[in-house]
């Protein structure tokens, strides 16, 4: 009897033991298949979307300079067709390679069009040529229309003189001014010509020494030239003073 | 008495004369333009000379009275300048300077 109800026990916790563990169990096996397996992209593909992403932003360049050429005021119509000409072939190069990337099939292949697009210097080369292309042209004409600005303020100084004045300080304003104007325009003007052909080939010589040599003679030009307006104002300033005290 | 009255008529003829030449060299001045142009360098002196002519008697020697009056032109020269008309107005066109100037600056930073 007493082996009866030490059986009966003995069953009853086995019974709830195994329940337990079996809801347990089933617990953790629901965890398990819930959670979805993350799939690693193939390195491939990672890299052509990397080499989109690099032609991309390139193109994005292009089409900014390309906007830069067609707003600019001054720049020669010759200039702007040449520049035009080199940045849509540039872009089309780049849509060529997008192309090439898309039907890649090896990681060798995606590495060789990723070199192909550093190659084409559009940070290095383009972008700054066409920049200095505009700044000489802009210089030019900006220094053109400082001359016709230098020519009347002598117009007045004559007529001043002629009316009594003494003019002596406008006259040495002049002087100045037309020394600056010229010397602006000398060092701008090249600069258009010597950048203008460069191109992804060129690149580091001689496209590196001759765009910093134009950086820096533009820099320069640029400093002459408010230096003249300076001093036209300066002569305007005087010629007010002139009628003011008549 | 003759005599005294020729004297006085010869007197007042070369008054009158006189009287008549500087009335000419002031007829030059009539329209009440300023006497000369202020920038113009010291005009030279304006000479009249009349000539009396003589008044003869059959009994009497040619007697011949010449009267000179020489008139100097006033002449200023001034050291107040001409005005000059405004000058902002002709320079006009070139106003944009300022502006294009800085747009250039915007160019030259982006080399």
């Amino acid at each position: 009897m007493k082996t009866m109800r030490r059986g009966i026990v003995l069953g009853i916790v086995l019974a709830l033991s195994v329940g337990t563990s079996a809801v347990l169990a089933q617990e953790t096996t629901t965890d398990t298949t819930v959670a979805p397996a993350e799939e690693r992209p193939r390195p491939i593909e990672e890299l052509k979307a990397r080499a989109q992403q690099l032609i991309d932003w390139q193109v994005a360049v292009i089409n900014r300079l390309q906007a830069s050429v067609e707003n600019s005021r001054f720049i020669t119509e010759g200039h702007a067709g040449r520049l035009q000409g080199g940045l849509a072939g540039t872009e089309a190069t780049l849509e060529h390679i997008s192309a090439q990337v898309e039907d890649a099939t090896t990681l060798d292949e995606v590495w060789a069009l990723i070199r192909e697009v550093h190659g084409l210097h559009v940070g290095n080369v383009l972008a700054p040529k066409t920049r200095q292309v505009i700044a000489s042209d802009s210089l030019v004409a900006i220094g053109g229309k400082l001359d016709r600005f230098a020519e009347r303020l002598g117009e007045w100084l004559t007529r001043a003189e002629e009316n009594g004045y003494d003019v002596a300080e406008g006259w040495a304003l002049l002087e100045t001014m037309e020394a600056n104007i010229a010397s602006g325009v000398d060092l701008a003007d090249p600069v258009a010509e010597s950048v203008i052909g460069l191109d992804g080939s060129d690149w580091p010589d001689p496209a590196e020494g001759l765009l910093a040599a134009g950086r820096r003679d533009l820099h320069a030009a640029g400093i002459d030239v408010r230096e003249a307006y300076a001093a036209g104002h300066e002569i305007v300033q005087f010629l007010r003073s002139l009628i003011a005290t008549a | 008495m003759l005599r005294g009255m020729r004297r006085g008529i010869q007197t007042n003829l070369a008054w009158i004369v006189t009287v008549l030449a500087l009335l000419v060299t002031g007829c030059g001045n009539a329209d009440g333009r300023p006497n000369a142009d202020p920038t113009s360098a010291t005009s030279p002196a304006a000479v009249t000379t009349a000539t009396v002519l003589p008044t003869t008697l059959p009994d009497q020697s040619v007697v011949s009275t010449t009267t000179s009056t020489t008139v100097t032109a006033t002449t200023t020269t001034t050291s107040v300048p001409i005005p000059l008309p405004d000058i902002d107005a002709d320079l006009d066109e070139f106003d944009d300077l300022e502006s294009l100037l800085d747009e250039l600056d915007d160019l030259l930073a982006d080399l």
